[in-house]
């Protein structure tokens, strides 16, 4: 009798905290729901249970929790918890294509092309992993591989019919973004005002820095011929158009090498994002 | 929680509790006091969507005044008026007793201050004076305060940053002036002043060039700012009027409350 009582309140005290795993889950399913990203973060961060009765109930929390973590862009985090989700969970799959978008986001390409190659060697999902390759060869601007990927891939596959269209536009973008040199620009920009702004692809700043030096250098000019080389007008002029002379030599290679960078980083997050938009349709 | 500042936390404390909650007047006073804890935290957004949470259709009528007076509360708050307006809007639509809409009163007073709208404004303050239990005379004299706010001579009188700025192009200062900034104008017209004087001393002593680039450099710089500026400063004027406007309306209206 005293063996059945304490089988009873052993079975009892399994079965509360089966239910306080379900109750958390279904609680964080709620928060998504509700789109309460900012409490869910202080939950993962402070208030979720360390360890759970069942192993799937803590793989589906490191899950979420990665995936409100890659949402709200906190990627090494969000690797983390991805990383704890075990290779025999059902949510193993879309843990590991979520972590190979983390490691994209923060440009670890070779990583995120390791975890896309492990599930064309297992034959799982081998098509999507197939289409996250071949984006990944476009961003790596590895445009030889991309070619040869892109023919081979399956363009008919739903999750990814659409953006697998947008890629060749993307690679035409990618091409025509030519490097540029900060020391070329700044170097024409020492020879002609401006030039190696217009040679970083902004004419009109180029424009306003050619009449702005022309007209100190005019100024500085005329001061040498009415005052002399030691007047104090000149000493001052000259001093002011060195200012500006050099200023925009330094300012046309700034710009030349940003420019480069800021149409790369646009496109790149175009590209991205139809990386991502596949794996969200898959793992929904 | 909130009494400790643990705000995140308390965040997080109604969002399980929502998570339990039984019944649908449960669920309400949870998103009314979450939101009311968002609007005390500044988080007009995350107020404004938490309101929009509530099951609405199936709320009683003082629930869905409390939800979508939060929600218009916090969308004013935010600065965006007719998102105020419409929310305002959706819950007279939706009560059955639409003379539940008196308690929103002070907020329409406010929203049709903030657009200008004086008529409608004053009307809701004279319908809520009305509205009080209070002897003749006394509701008289609140009735002829209210009209008084509101008499053409009171009202904020704006001015048109597109004026200021035509004003300041053709006459430098002057767009300053209309916007009641007089010794910004003065310092600007001097400034402009200094730039053309530059550059005509320079072409006095034969320095052209200098006199031109130097100059008209100046000048031109100062003459455009000048010209920005104003605008600028009729916009800070209209804001500063409205704003001191509407104190003036919260005074008074909170005084008629404590009639009330």
């Amino acid at each position: 009798m005293r063996y059945a009582f304490l089988l009873f309140i052993f079975l009892l005290g399994f079965e509360s905290k089966s239910q306080d795993s379900k109750s958390e889950i279904g609680f964080v399913q709620y928060m998504i729901s509700n789109e309460s990203y900012d409490d869910l973060l202080y939950y993962f961060e402070n208030e979720m249970p360390e360890s759970f009765d069942r192993r799937s109930t803590q793989d589906s929390m490191y899950y979420y929790a990665g995936w409100v973590n890659y949402f709200k862009k906190r990627l090494e985090t969000s690797v983390n918890y991805f990383e704890n989700v075990s290779s025999t969970s059902e949510l193993y799959e879309a843990a590991s294509f979520y972590r190979a978008l983390d490691y994209t986001y923060l440009n670890q390409y070779d990583t995120a092309k390791t975890i896309f190659n492990e599930f064309i060697k297992s034959e799982q999902h081998t098509d999507l992993a197939k289409y996250e390759l071949c984006v990944l060869a476009l961003l790596s601007r590895d445009l030889s591989n991309y070619d040869s990927l892109y023919k081979d891939l399956n363009k008919a596959v739903f999750t990814y019919k659409k953006q697998a269209e947008k890629l060749p536009s993307y690679r035409e973008k990618a091409m025509k973004i030519k490097p540029k040199s900060a020391f070329l620009a700044g170097l024409l920009s020492a020879l002609v005002p401006g030039l190696g702004k217009v040679y970083a692809g902004q004419p009109g700043q180029g424009m306003a820095a050619f009449f702005m030096n022309m007209s100190m250098a005019a100024v500085t000019g005329e001061n040498l011929y009415r005052g002399g080389y030691d007047s104090p007008t000149f000493i001052a002029s000259a001093a002011v158009f060195t200012i500006f002379y050099t200023g925009n030599i330094l300012g046309s290679a700034f710009s030349a090498h940003n420019r480069e960078k800021e149409a790369n980083e646009v496109l790149d997050s175009d590209i991205i994002f139809d990386m991502h938009l596949p794996i969200r349709r898959t793992f929904q | 929680m909130v009494m400790l500042k643990q705000y995140d936390a308390a965040l997080l404390a109604y969002e399980r509790a929502l998570y339990q909650a039984e019944s649908l007047e449960e669920h309400f006073q949870l998103l009314t006091s979450k939101s009311e804890l968002y609007l005390q935290l500044g988080s007009y957004e995350n107020a404004f969507k938490t309101c929009q949470r509530g099951y609405f259709d199936q709320l009683s009528d003082t629930a869905k005044l409390k939800l979508k007076s939060n929600s218009a509360l916090a969308a004013y708050l935010n600065s965006e008026f007719n998102k105020a307006e419409f929310e305002l809007l959706n819950l007279k639509l939706a009560l059955t007793d639409t003379s539940l809409m008196e308690e929103t009163y002070f907020l329409q007073v406010l929203i049709h201050n903030e657009k200008q709208e004086w008529n409608k404004a004053k009307e809701l303050l004279l319908k809520s004076v009305d509205l009080t239990e209070m002897k003749a005379e006394h509701r008289d004299s609140l009735k002829s305060v209210v009209e008084l706010m509101y008499q053409e001579e009171n009202i904020p009188k704006l001015k048109d940053p597109q004026k200021a700025g035509t004003l300041s192009a053709f006459l430098p200062g002057v767009g300053h002036l209309y916007a009641g900034y007089f010794w910004e104008g003065f310092a600007n017209v001097a400034l402009q002043l200094v730039g053309l004087g530059v550059g005509g001393v320079a072409i006095y002593f034969k320095y052209y060039i200098t006199g031109v680039a130097v100059g008209y450099g100046m000048f031109q710089r100062f003459y455009s700012g000048g010209v920005r500026r104003a605008e600028y400063l009729a916009n800070k004027k209209n804001y500063l009027r409205t704003r001191s406007f509407n104190d003036r309306v919260k005074l008074n209206y909170s005084f008629l409350n404590r009639l009330k």
